[in-house]
């Protein structure tokens, strides 16, 4: 089916013919493609609004995550300090007691080495008896004396000091007991403040924060979510 | 050196409306809306809807501009999307139907010689039935072929060729009666 004469002329003719559109259809392509250019970044912003909201979302999660992961760390700390503070206590008492003994000691030596002066002044009375007798007298009298105060000190400190036994002196610096015993004290009446506050404050302090923390963090994401919503309802609509 | 500078400019203007520059949108449009109004127009007989549909075909070509290879001539790839933009619309709002016809026979119009001005020839071509235009634009005026035609129009080769040979023959009635109309005859 070869064109022939006449499909040649219509085919020129119509080729060579032109017909000048209408002055308002540039307009109408122009506002077409503006609309078109319009979708296309709203297109983009709600996809970047929706990456947004995403990573809004894990980043809520995450935080929520951390938080009651950040309870647990804090109740096992809490855990942990309260084990502290016993072994501390443990540590007090036995320190306590070691000083307390310490204290047996020294005062028991101090005792033993007054009974060795008075026995030492016994002796010395018996040799130098004769010497001066009312001497010995005032002497033996506050040597008695002593030795009554001795005996008391002995009695109450329960301590029995056999004749054959051998003490060995210990030398202790009262400047560093005085320390040592003034430090205890100091960590005794912290410790039982903090024992006292930290279970309660903690828990008070950690429950309000975590609380309001929700609370705003819940209310944000209500918001997004709403102006989220309403964006694409309004995208939709005018779609 | 004039033709590759034209094509280097046009190649410029291509890019510059590629990034939605509207200056360079609006020159691809004074350039080629006429033609393309055109052929629109051998399609469809109303000129505002003819219009329309060529408005439409712009935007798909503003909107595709960055698809184009710059293998072909650009009016030639303008003028695809019109036709087939055209073709889109019959078929839907029309909804013309082919009937399956594979018994076609050769008509000529070779004993036809007469000129016809190009608002005759339109005249000629707005009476033929929505399928039979189709097919006689597509084959005598753009040039495809009945293959390329029936892939397009998602027919038979054969029933191409029959449109075609049905298209001629109604034409050349048609002819023949306003000859006659013009001798003054009838």
């Amino acid at each position: 089916m070869a064109q022939n004469k006449l499909e040649k002329q219509i085919k020129e003719q119509l080729n060579a013919r032109e017909i000048k559109p209408t002055e308002m259809a540039w307009d109408r392509l122009d506002a077409m493609l503006s609309v078109a250019e319009e979708k296309k970044s709203k297109k983009g912003f709600g996809w970047m609004s929706i990456a947004a909201v995403f990573v809004g979302l894990l980043f809520g999660g995450f935080v929520l995550f951390q938080l009651n992961s950040n309870d647990v760390q804090i109740e096992n700390s809490v855990v942990n300090q309260e084990q502290n503070s016993n072994s501390n206590e443990v540590n007090t008492e036995i320190s306590n007691e070691i000083l307390q003994s310490d204290l047996e000691i020294t005062s028991s030596s101090t005792q033993v080495a007054e009974v060795k002066l008075n026995t030492n002044k016994k002796s010395i009375i018996n040799q130098n008896h004769h010497q001066s007798h009312q001497k010995s007298f005032q002497n033996d009298n506050q040597i008695l004396e002593k030795q009554e105060l001795i005996a008391d000190n002995s009695v109450s400190n329960e301590i029995k000091i056999e004749p054959n036994m051998k003490v060995v002196p210990i030398t202790v610096n009262p400047e560093l007991l005085l320390a040592v015993v003034e430090s205890n004290k100091k960590e005794k009446s912290a410790k039982s403040s903090v024992n006292v506050n930290a279970k309660s404050l903690l828990a008070q302090a950690e429950g309000e924060k975590n609380q309001n923390f929700k609370e705003t963090r819940f209310q944000k994401l209500k918001r997004n979510f709403k102006t989220v919503k309403t964006a694409v309802e309004n995208r939709n609509n005018q779609e | 050196m004039k033709v590759i500078n034209l094509h280097q400019e046009e190649q410029k203007v291509i890019e510059l409306a590629v990034e939605n520059n509207r200056h360079a949108q609006h020159e691809i449009y004074t350039k080629f809306s006429p033609k393309m109004l055109s052929v629109c127009r051998q399609y469809i007989k109303d000129i505002h809807q003819a219009e329309d549909i060529m408005i439409t075909a712009f935007m798909k070509v503003f909107t595709n501009l960055k698809n184009f290879e710059h293998k072909g001539s650009f009016e030639g790839w303008i003028r695809r999307i019109m036709v087939n933009e055209c073709i889109s619309f019959i078929r839907v709002q029309k909804k013309v139907k082919f009937i399956e016809d594979e018994n076609y026979f050769e008509e000529s119009f070779n004993n036809i010689e007469s000129q016809f001005s190009v608002e005759d020839i339109q005249f000629l071509i707005d009476n033929l039935p929505d399928g039979y235009k189709m097919v006689f634009n597509l084959y005598c005026i753009e040039g495809y072929k009945h293959q390329e035609i029936a892939t397009m129009l998602g027919i038979n080769e054969g029933t191409s060729k029959s449109q075609l040979s049905h298209a001629r023959k109604m034409l050349k009635d048609q002819v023949n009666k306003l000859k006659n109309y013009s001798n003054g005859t009838e």
